[in-house]
């Protein structure tokens, strides 16, 4: 018979770049108590406040230190809101996704696997980015969607140089980050959209084939799991949500794991085997 | 050491659970170690979370799937190493 326990170790969802904690104040605020690598030690460190003002749905902020405008705006884009947006209820993937005939092909993988850059060619091709970094799940009567916290995208230089045939403005991300935030002013998606497939990053692959596997729902659900916000991992009630969470959307999408070498020239093929799951999905 | 069969063992509290299918998906807390089980193991792991021993449970496998019990006993005991060696099961 041979009863199967298939183990996954993978590091606790976050983002890795950011390692930025948080404590709900008594008085309704959030303080995001911030330790970015490149100035832990700092017996500076700066600290932010965020108050959500749900009337005018702001994040206002303030910065106990000299912390520049633009690491506020990644710190808080880019990590306490996904986390707050979890801690609230929902299932917030560390995904990117694009548009494919109106449905959502959602992109996951560890930081530095490439989700970025071949979300950012797929939007060159022009299939309209929903987000590089994270998506929102939702769930209704007809299955699940995703939509985006923001319309962003943060590409290394080396990516930016490679994919847009001209140079789009970019502005810094974070002092200990070379990624650049690209202005963009068109390509965007922003409203949900039913998901059509998950997509997993491989590893790069040390040939020259691209491949895709189908996954199994259980290796599915705990990448999604790993891939997912949460504000305090190991709080037991709400990771048990985010595990039926996880597990729905495994039961609704079709999963798989894409390999291919981190070469530029393969992208086209990428894109064309994506292209091919997708439209056996109906997009 | 003793034969890990003889012993009384217990789902961690650590340990969180999900559906998928005839599969299931555990989540311990602490260790963030990830386990998806095949429908062979979702049986044990409704049978531990039911409070029966590691004999007990073969005594039903063997029952349920008309499989040899050594044949059981030694797919078992590896498969509740691998769950008690992550503490996914703890003894009780």
């Amino acid at each position: 018979m041979g009863p199967r326990a298939v183990q996954w170790s993978v590091g606790r969802a976050s983002n890795p770049v950011v390692d930025a904690q948080y404590r709900i104040t008594d008085d309704a605020g959030i303080e995001v108590l911030t330790q970015p690598r490149s100035v832990s030690g700092d017996p500076e460190a700066p600290s932010i406040l965020v108050r959500v003002d749900v009337e005018t749905a702001t994040l206002l902020t303030h910065c106990t230190s000299s912390l520049p405008e633009w690491e506020v705006e990644h710190i808080v884009l880019d990590d306490f809101l996904p986390k707050m947006l979890a801690h609230e209820g929902a299932l917030v993937l560390h995904a990117a996704g694009v548009l494919c005939g109106g449905l959502g092909l959602v992109i996951l993988g560890d930081s530095g696997r490439g989700k970025s850059t071949l979300t950012a060619f797929l939007g060159q091709s022009g299939l309209p980015i929903l987000s590089d970094d994270c998506l929102i799940v939702g769930a209704d009567a007809q299955g699940h969607h995703v939509a985006p916290t923001y319309s962003g995208m943060r590409l290394l230089p080396d990516s930016i140089s490679s994919i847009f045939a001209q140079p789009p403005v970019t502005t810094d991300m974070a002092r200990w980050s070379t990624k650049q935030r690209v202005h963009l002013t068109c390509g965007f998606a922003t409203d949900p959209a039913p998901v059509g497939a998950l997509v997993f990053l491989d590893p790069p692959a040390t040939g020259q084939a691209v491949t895709l596997r189908p996954m199994a729902k259980a290796e599915t659900c705990i990448g999604l799991v790993a891939n997912s916000f949460a504000l305090d991992p190991r709080d037991t009630a709400r990771a048990t949500v985010r595990m039926r969470q996880a597990a729905a959307l495994a039961q609704d999408a079709p999963a798989y794991a894409l390999s291919y070498p981190r070469d530029y020239a393969c992208l086209p093929d990428v894109a064309a085997a994506i292209l091919d799951i997708m439209a056996q999905v109906g997009a | 050491m003793t034969d890990i069969l003889t012993r009384a063992l217990a789902p961690s509290d650590q340990a969180i659970e999900s559906a998928v299918g005839e599969e299931t998906v555990l989540l311990h807390l602490e260790n963030g170690t990830y386990y998806g089980l095949d429908p062979v193991g979702t049986r044990i792991w409704a049978l531990l979370k039911d409070g029966l021993g590691p004999l007990a449970i073969r005594d039903v496998l063997v029952a349920e799937y008309g499989v040899a019990a050594e044949v059981i006993e030694a797919d078992l005991r590896k498969f509740l190493t691998d769950l008690h060696d992550q503490s996914i099961v703890t003894d009780a």
